[in-house]
Parts: C-alpha cells; sequence; structure tokens
C-alpha cells in the first residue's frame, strides 16, 4: 500500500486552509483593529512501523515511528498591537494596550485589552479594537449598530449628562462627541469646563435627581470600559470586528486593573496588525508547497500506474 | 468557490467602494463647504468549522472550533465634519460657519417623478434640508420692487429663526455679526443705527452619523432618526430643551469668507497609493488561490 498518498493530499489541504487565513488577512489590510490570523497545523498522530518476515523465526521488529499526514488545527489571532493613525475625528478611539505578561502555574498569561460592547441582537458582551464610534440617539455605537459599554456596566449615553463644577451641579443635556474630551483612561470629560462627565441616578417616581443624605447626588462618571482578558487565545472571532468569550459566565473578563498599562487615544484609530510583506511571503509560500505536495500525489500516481498496467505483463 | 477566491473577491469590491469615495472627495476639492467622506472597513462573519473533541490536545491555544474569515466589507461612510479653511471674499453675501454648524434652508418636496409636491391650497410643499455652503445671492422678488432676498446658490430661499424670508431693499446695506444676527442700514447714511431683522438659521450638529449627503453640497436627516437629537438649533438666546447658544456649541458666524472644502489633496492621494496596493495584493491573492485551483484540477496530469 503506498501511504503517501494520503499523505500528500492531507498536506495540499492544509496548505489550501493556510492559503484562505492569509487571504482573509490580506482582504483586511486596511481593517481596523484587525488582528491577523496564523493557521497552525499539526502532524497526524505518530505510529509505530514494524519490519515483517525479517527473517526466520523472527518476530516482526519495530523500525521507527512516522506520521501519515498533518491538518490544520487551528487558527489563532495575533494580538500584536496596530499602528495608530490620527483620523481628527472625535468619534474615534485608539486603544494602546501594554500589560505585562505573567506566570500562573507552568502557563505563561499575555493579557489584552479592549473595548467592551453589548451585542446588538443578544445584548451579550462582545470585545473589540475597533475604536470607530458613532452617536445615534444619544447612545455611543460601533459602525455596526453595537451599544458601547461604559465602566458601569450600562450602555454609554451623552444625552443626560451632569457635570460637578464649583460644588455645583450642571446639566448638560446632550453632549456630541466634539464637545467631550476622553482621557487616556477612558473617562469622558466635558471639553469646556474640563470636569468629567456624570450620569446621575433619577428617582422614578419624581423624574427628580434622588439624594442620599451623605453624598447629595448619586452620580457615575462617565467612560469606556476597558475590559482586561489574560488569555487572548480564548476570544472566538465573530467578524464585524469582534470576539467572543465562550466561557464568559465561568470566567468573566475584569476591567483593567492598573489603567497606566492601557492609554485611550480619541482622534485615532488602531490600523489593522497584518503586514503586507510577511502575507505576500506567507501567501506565495503556501502556494509552492501546494504545488509540491501536489507533485507528489502526481509521483505517486505514476507509481501507482506502473503497478497497475505493466507488473504482471508479458 | 475556495474561501481564498471569496476573500479576494469581498476585499476586492470594497476598496473599490473605497476608491469611489476617494475620487468623489477629490472631485470637491473646490466645493465651497464640502465635507470629506470616509469608508471604514470591518471583516466579514467568520464561518466557524466544528472539530471533534479529539482534536482538544495539549499544546492547543484556542476553544475546540476553526474560525475562517470571509475578507472583508465597508462598514460605514463618515462623515467628516473638520473645518475647512476660510477665504476672505469681502463678499456680503458670502457667510462661512466656524464650528460643527449648517444653515438651514427649505426645499422643495419632489414626487417619484422629480416634479414639485403642491399642498392643498396650491402652495408647493417643502422640506428641511441643511448645508454649510454659505456662498449666498440676492435673488429679486417676484412681486415687490426693489426688494431682493437672500438666497443660496442654488436659488432655496434662506428664512431668519421666526421663519421669515430675509429681505433685502435696494440701497440697504446687510451686515451679520457672529450669532447670525442680520441687520441693515442705509448704504448713503453712515450714523444711522443698523436695524435688525432676524437670526440666521443655523444648527449645531450633534449626531453627524445620521446626516445623510442629497448631492448639490445639502443633507438631510436620515429616515429614521429624530431630527431633533441629530441637530440642536443654534441660537443667541436659546429659549427650548433643543436649542443651545454659540459658545457652547462652539459655532461663529463670519460675513465676508467663504469656507473651502476640507478635502487635504495630500493625504487623499496617499489614500489612493495606499488602496490601490491592497488592491493590487488582493488581485494577487486571486491569481494565487487560481493557480491552486489549477492545480488541483491537473491533479491527474
Amino acid at each position: 500500500m503506498l501511504r503517501g498518498l494520503y499523505t500528500a493530499t492531507s498536506g495540499m489541504i492544509t496548505q489550501q486552509r493556510k492559503h484562505d487565513a492569509i487571504t482573509n488577512n490580506i482582504a483586511n489590510l486596511n481593517t481596523p483593529g484587525f488582528k491577523k490570523e496564523h493557521a497552525v497545523s499539526r502532524s497526524f498522530p505518530e505510529m509505530l512501523i514494524q519490519l515483517m518476515n525479517g527473517g526466520d523465526g523472527q518476530a516482526a521488529k519495530p523500525i521507527g515511528s512516522i506520521n501519515t499526514g498533518v491538518i490544520v488545527e487551528e487558527i489563532i489571532a495575533a494580538f500584536t498591537q496596530g499602528d495608530v493613525q490620527e483620523t481628527s475625528r472625535p468619534s474615534d478611539f485608539a486603544l494602546i494596550a501594554n500589560i505585562a505578561p505573567y506566570i500562573e502555574g507552568d502557563t505563561t498569561y499575555y493579557p489584552q485589552a479592549f473595548f467592551t460592547v453589548q451585542h446588538s441582537t443578544d445584548n451579550g458582551m462582545r470585545f473589540t479594537r475597533n475604536g470607530q464610534f458613532q452617536l445615534n440617539d444619544g447612545e455611543l455605537m460601533t459602525a455596526e449598530g453595537h451599544r458601547v459599554l461604559g465602566r458601569d456596566g450600562e450602555p454609554i449615553r451623552l444625552d443626560d449628562v451632569w457635570v460637578l463644577t464649583d460644588n455645583e451641579w450642571v446639566w448638560l443635556g446632550q453632549r456630541s462627541l466634539e464637545q467631550v474630551k476622553v482621557g487616556a483612561d477612558g473617562v469622558m470629560y466635558d471639553a469646556q469646563s474640563g470636569a468629567p462627565l456624570q450620569r446621575v441616578a433619577m428617582d422614578p417616581d419624581t423624574g427628580q435627581p434622588l439624594i442620599d443624605p451623605e453624598v447629595g447626588f448619586v452620580s457615575e462618571p462617565v467612560a469606556l470600559l476597558i475590559s482586561q482578558i489574560d488569555d487572548p487565545y480564548r476570544l472566538v472571532r465573530e467578524g464585524n470586528g469582534l470576539f467572543r468569550l465562550n466561557d464568559i459566565e465561568q470566567n468573566p473578563p475584569r476591567e483593567v486593573e492598573n489603567m497606566a498599562d492601557v492609554s485611550v487615544m480619541q482622534g485615532f484609530i488602531e490600523r489593522s496588525n497584518v503586514d503586507p510583506t510577511e502575507a505576500m511571503v506567507d501567501m506565495m509560500t503556501a502556494q509552492r508547497l501546494y504545488e509540491a505536495n501536489q507533485r507528489v500525489v502526481q509521483f505517486y500516481d505514476r507509481s501507482l500506474e506502473k503497478a497497475v498496467n505493466e507488473i504482471g505483463k508479458v | 468557490m475556495n474561501p481564498s477566491t471569496i476573500n479576494a473577491m469581498t476585499a476586492m469590491s470594497a476598496l473599490q467602494q473605497k476608491l469611489d469615495v476617494l475620487a468623489n472627495n477629490i472631485a470637491n476639492l473646490d466645493t465651497i463647504g464640502y465635507k470629506r467622506q470616509d469608508a471604514t472597513f470591518h471583516d466579514i462573519l467568520t464561518s466557524q468549522k466544528q472539530q471533534h473533541p479529539a482534536k482538544e490536545l495539549p499544546g492547543r491555544l484556542t476553544d475546540l472550533g476553526l474560525t475562517l474569515g470571509r475578507g472583508a466589507a465597508v462598514s460605514a461612510l463618515h462623515l467628516d465634519f473638520s473645518q475647512g479653511s476660510l477665504r476672505p471674499t469681502d463678499q456680503l453675501t458670502d457667510v462661512a460657519i466656524e464650528g460643527a454648524g449648517l444653515f438651514e434652508i427649505h426645499i422643495p418636496l419632489m414626487d417619484a417623478d422629480g416634479e414639485p409636491q403642491l399642498g392643498e391650497d396650491g402652495e408647493p410643499l417643502v422640506e428641511r434640508a441643511w448645508t454649510r455652503s454659505g456662498a449666498f445671492q440676492l435673488t429679486p422678488s417676484a412681486t415687490e420692487i426693489d426688494v431682493s432676498y437672500l438666497a443660496t446658490q442654488d436659488g432655496h430661499l434662506l428664512r431668519t429663526t421666526a421663519g421669515d424670508l430675509i429681505a433685502i431693499e435696494k440701497g440697504q446695506r446687510m451686515t451679520i455679526d457672529e450669532y447670525g444676527r442680520i441687520f441693515v442700514a442705509s448704504e448713503h447714511e453712515v450714523d444711522q443705527t443698523p436695524q435688525y431683522i432676524g437670526q440666521l438659521n443655523v444648527v449645531h450638529v450633534v449626531q453627524p452619523a445620521q446626516l445623510e449627503q442629497i448631492g448639490a453640497n445639502m443633507y438631510r436627516v436620515a429616515a429614521d432618526a429624530d431630527v431633533d437629537t441629530v441637530l440642536h438649533g443654534v441660537r443667541f438666546e436659546p429659549l427650548e430643551l433643543n436649542e443651545t447658544s454659540f459658545e457652547e456649541a462652539g459655532i461663529a458666524i463670519r460675513q465676508g469668507f467663504l469656507e473651502q472644502s476640507n478635502v487635504n489633496l495630500i493625504a487623499e492621494i496617499t489614500e489612493l497609493i495606499n488602496i490601490q496596493r491592497a488592491y493590487q495584493l488582493s488581485a494577487r491573492a486571486l491569481s494565487s488561490s487560481d493557480a491552486m485551483m489549477g492545480l488541483a484540477v491537473q491533479l491527474r496530469g
């Protein structure tokens, strides 16, 4: 039996998958916040091959191990920082994360930070590095209409904001993103007074602000929720720049602990981290390896042809 | 089709759309008050291939399942409301806006055949539209002698915040201050106190994402959006809830100036080069996947 025929075929399929991943990277060369992906291949499980009929009275003798093919085992994203490009649009945000890796047990974690959004259909939490937001009915949303979550876990609204200036609460009503300055830690400030924007809890009965006897108005600063994902490889790519966590109930993401490790830049976007040169080289390599495997299949075909047609011919 | 071909195809059509937007920006390099548009991309919904639990092997980094992308698409067109430079013209009918504002005008409501729709009283129906182009002109009144009305370049009459037409009589000189307040005074009598006739109807754009371009340098609010949350009226003395002051909105009116388009040719050409090269790379990806399909076809030499 010719083992190698199927080995070479599995090689072709693997190279095809790698090629698919690379062309997807190329397609997203200009997608903000896109993280390039790599197809990781693994050889089929090793098996022992034995020498049969080695000699008179001898049992089968092992002569070594062999792999009979290769598969694409997983496709992993490279969460390296993309270049930051200035757009001067107040609704664009870039996230620069520089969280130090840490070791727990025998695993090294490379934590990454993401903007947190709420999916428009299932209301589940999603993570993205594409910070091109817009205001829609006073709510901060992604271009695809997913609400951007704030630090209090609620969608960010800019249509009912307050500021505390000189110990006095001022109702600002609706703000546009030009009238808002976002600090490196994601906190939103009023561009005119420089005071942090606040959301004030309302009494549902009177429609007036709730007043706590000790602190006065019950307020929360308006700030972007930056989530820290300790093991970003567990993120599942969903398209539209979004990532999902499968086990979000057991393993909820946490807010970035040390805000000095991340920095939010308003008026900038993070470009895709795809390197066109690398993509081109990888694509050519995948194509040639596909071709090489195709040749091997052809050689096997010729051997089989000989075996079928010429052996035993008189 | 194999995924590589789909990736290349979606990417090339998205890049083509971006190219169209860039070309439109470059074509409007000299349009008064034009605001450039920008197209951005997102990656297309990824297909997830199920994997057998036996593939959960030591050393694996990700959860089970193989995610494969399907290229890119244009996610949204953004209107870039950044300020264009102001060019002095010394024309009293040229008015420029500093800040994120628009002039409100009324345009005739057209039916499906492009004919103006008439109301029950026989008067043409109008709808609200907004423009940034402040190259106004005076059009003579059809009924009154020696009276002209302030109108846009395309002849749409301007109205004050009170809803009145802006009438200028022959021999009168119009001045507009930074709050859009219009005053008229006789050209001959220098020491006459200018007479206030109303305020230009200017709005502050709070949510630029809900504005749509309708051609002829005009905008309207998307059909599903609430006008009051997208645009706030700018008043010298704001009274209503959805009104704001010039200081708060950061808007000022400049008479005798025209706002140039905010298209930066160098930035557009740089982007054009970038997009063209990305298109080229996608075309290479397409020919590469075509070559691979050819190899598969020729497997049996």
